[in-house]
């Protein structure tokens, strides 16, 4: 169980540019729960997941996962239990090495890296295997550097190289949001595949609320670094996008308001 | 890797002149180098310095350490036994001996090399080098392998400034001076000759493009009617890299290939120190 715990963030502290990215958030996913995050733009949400993944440190409250707080560790120190693709194609793969590197360096997520060789013949296999679940073709190209691969197929191998280790929990920050709308839908549907038969806990953010409502057992809603809306199960499945649309248009009076009482 | 290149050749002269075994000599060297490599880390790593800040800091630090090592700006090997004394008492000439000796070094360090990019932990370090966001996603200590990068590079540069003061007779502590541009000449060079990414083909390639680059700077310099002197030579050495970056580049474009592929070669291999 990942439990998010009275977690603020304060970008720049001290400074004129000081930034509460997030300020009190408190949220814990059970085992195997699908969680979809939406919010306007700076939010918080991105900021979330960085500090889940211990890419950034926060500034009060507490992280844990099942029951060990790992607040103070680096990202690098969570990865045996933090899988995540990012929103950018480029940034969760190597572009200079080949697929079968990338996937044999992610098989490797929590366990020691020995001298052993990298590439076995024996996970090769089951490599071509996973790429072909794909359905891209990617399984003949083994040997190819990533940076010759399109945003889709890159963000498709992201994914892929994410389920590779075990995981407690699977960061997914608008990981199709870049792509075309074919390549973000394929995307799409191979997570929500790969989240089922792997039975993952997953967090993850989109802009769309469509997806957000499609995908998943519970919805977030995120504003100015607070979570002002949730929904779980039934009543998330009764959820329309115009509901949620709704709820933004308020935000937006409050929004209003506040900037009115502080010009007052 | 200017100072290491030069504080490996002052360490060696150092010991062998004073009457150590040549083989401890050249390992220490290797092991100051690697300490050398450390010291960029710590103020690259530790204290947030630029790279390439941390390495020039180290490098003029290292100048002062040199003469201090050597007790003197230059020291002569002529007369003393060096890891060449062995292979000289077969008898072959002088210039077989060297080349083979060279060669030799080159292979076992090659070797070694290839076994270790294409580990696990191998695989971590390039990974650190080309993208540290996503190797620190899957588990790996960055910090860790970039100080664990730059000690290696620079024991190997220490090593072989160790080994060129052997085979030039004497260390100075002006040897080192442009070292991380001849390396960068040999990566541009045998990438050009051999464009491909498989790691044991990448290390024969800089092995390759080093002795391509010193016979293409010797015939510059020895062809009369281009009328060069000794003294052109990193004249020569910088548009021989120029044009080798160029050439390259055009490649790189025309077949989608990473174009600053040798720059990210150079990145990898750490900052220069
Ligand atoms: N490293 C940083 N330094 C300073 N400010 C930051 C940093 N990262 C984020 N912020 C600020 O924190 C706020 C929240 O950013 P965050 O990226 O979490 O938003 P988001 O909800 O992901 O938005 P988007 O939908 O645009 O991705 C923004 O105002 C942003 O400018
Ligand atoms: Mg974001």
């Amino acid at each position: 169980m990942i439990s998010v715990r009275d977690v603020a963030v304060t970008f720049m502290r001290g400074t004129p540019n000081e930034m509460q990215a997030l300020r009190g958030v408190t949220l814990s996913l059970a085992q195997e729960e699908f969680v979809t995050v939406i919010g306007s733009n700076g939010a918080g949400k991105s900021t979330l997941l960085n500090a889940i993944a211990g890419d950034v440190s926060v500034t009060a409250g507490t992280i844990s996962i099942d029951d060990k707080d790992t607040t103070l560790q680096g990202a690098h120190g969570r990865a045996p239990h933090v899988a995540r693709v990012f929103q950018d194609p480029m940034a969760g793969t190597c572009g200079s090495l080949s697929i079968e590197e990338n996937l044999a360096l992610a098989a490797r997520r929590g366990q020691r890296r020995t001298m052993r060789s990298a590439l076995r013949t024996s996970e090769k296999a089951t490599f071509r295997e996973r790429l072909a679940k794909l359905g891209l073709g990617l399984e003949r190209r083994l040997e190819d550097r990533v940076g010759l691969l399109s945003g889709g197929q890159r963000q498709a191998v992201s994914l892929l190289m994410a389920t590779l280790a075990p995981s407690r929990i699977l960061l997914l920050d608008e990981h199709s949001a870049a792509l075309d709308p074919q390549a973000s839908a394929t995307v799409l549907s191979l997570t929500d595949q790969f989240v089922r038969e792997l039975k993952l806990t997953t967090l993850m953010i989109t802009h769309s609320m469509r997806d957000a409502l499609a995908y998943g057992n519970r919805i977030v809603m995120l504003h100015q670094g607070r979570i002002i809306f949730e929904a779980s199960g039934a009543e998330k499945a009764k959820l329309q996008v115009p509901d949620l649309l709704e709820r933004f248009a308020k935000l937006g009076s409050t929004a209003a308001d506040n900037d009115r009482l502080l010009l007052n | 890797m200017d100072g290491s290149f030069a504080t490996g050749a002052a360490v060696a002269a150092a010991l062998i002149s004073g009457g150590h075994n040549p083989w401890l000599a050249s390992l220490t060297a290797l092991a100051v180098g690697a300490l050398c490599g450390l010291a960029t880390a710590v103020l690259n790593r530790r204290f947030g310095m630029l790279h390439l800040l941390a390495g020039i800091l180290t490098t003029i630090a290292l100048f002062s350490i040199d003469l201090r090592i050597m007790g003197r700006p230059n020291v002569p090997l002529i007369a003393e036994s060096t890891v060449l004394t062995p292979f000289e008492a077969l008898g072959f000439s002088d210039a077989v001996t060297r080349a083979a000796v060279a060669g030799i070094a080159a292979i076992v360090v090659a070797t070694l090399l290839a076994i270790f990019l294409l580990s696990e932990r191998g695989l971590a370090m390039r990974a650190t080098g080309a993208n540290p966001r996503m190797a620190r996603a899957n588990g790996v200590d960055v910090d860790r392998n970039i100080y664990i990068g730059l000690a290696m590079s620079n024991g190997l540069v220490g090593l072989a400034g160790a080994l060129f003061a052997q085979f030039a007779g004497f260390a100075d502590v002006g040897v080192g001076t442009g070292t991380i541009i001849f390396g960068l000449a040999a990566v541009i060079l045998g990438e050009t000759l051999f464009p491909t990414r498989r790691i044991p083909v990448v290390l024969i390639a800089c092995v390759f493009g080093s002795i391509l680059y010193r016979l293409v700077v010797g015939l510059a310099l020895n062809l009369q009617i281009l009328g060069l002197r000794s003294s052109d030579l990193r004249l020569v050495t910088a548009l021989l890299v120029a044009v080798a970056f160029v050439v390259s580049q055009k490649r790189g474009a025309l077949r989608r290939k990473a174009g600053p592929a040798v720059l990210r070669v150079s990145s990898k291999e750490g900052a220069p120190s």
